[in-house]
């Protein structure tokens, strides 16, 4: 993981791989063991991970704390937070 | 009892749905109905640029063949059926060219979906509850 602060504009990707490498690095071993199905935000400039029961509440209260922050939304235990349809799998 | 009637096209499910960047001002979309689609509403870039969603943060998506989607921003906005209140939601900006409505959308507005072979219907869940309670 890089160690300087993300660039002002990231793009969707740097901001995903980021956040991606600091949940796995700091936080999906401790959260699998207790925290299954929770979402977890993170901060991919401070590397802070905030844990709620849904993905809108993770993002909100992690807004709350950094309203310039930039984050990457997971859910413990799941490959990612949503499911897509068949549509939405042709298409992409 | 509250009933919204979608149209089929082509063998899939499609209904008329607002949508909204702060609960005001709105677009209608006429979207398909995806039961495989865990989420709230997805919307082409094209869509959320033109609605001015903010985007507040990355995810991704499980695909239907167990791959992992591109990292998507993801945005908080407002959506509904025609002559609802808006409910608040993620939606998703994806490279998809539909609208999609998914199953937290009706979770979250309290919607059932009928599928039939003549049409699509969405109604008030707690209507529907409500007129299959015994009558005493």
């Amino acid at each position: 993981m890089p160690d300087e602060r993300i660039s002002v504009t990231p793009s969707t990707r740097d901001i995903a791989l980021r956040g991606e490498a600091i949940y796995e690095q700091k936080y999906q071993a401790e959260y699998e063991k207790t925290l299954r199905g929770k979402y977890v935000a993170i901060n991919v400039n401070s590397s802070e991970a905030i844990v709620a029961d849904t993905g809108e509440d993770a993002i909100r209260l992690a807004l709350e704390r950094d309203p310039d922050g930039f984050f990457h939304l997971v859910r413990v235990g799941h490959r990612a937070p949503f499911e897509a349809g068949w549509y939405m799998s042709c298409v992409d | 009892m509250s009933i919204k009637s979608g149209k089929v096209i082509d063998g899939h499910p499609y209904i008329d749905v607002l949508v909204s960047p702060d609960g005001k001002a709105s677009v209608k979309y006429t979207a398909l109905v995806d039961t495989g689609f865990s989420g709230f509403i997805s919307v082409p870039v094209i869509a959320a640029s033109i609605l001015g969603l903010k985007a507040h943060a990355t995810s991704r998506y499980t695909l239907a063949n167990g791959k992992l989607s591109d990292p998507i921003p993801l945005a908080f906005g407002y959506a509904c059926l025609e002559g609802d209140l808006f409910v608040q939601g993620l939606i998703c900006i994806s490279e998809n060219t539909s609208t999609i409505v998914g199953v937290d959308f009706l979770m979250r507005c309290g919607k059932a979906l009928v599928l039939s072979s003549k049409g699509v219907v969405m109604l008030s869940e707690a209507d529907l509850l409500a007129s299959n309670k015994p009558k005493k």
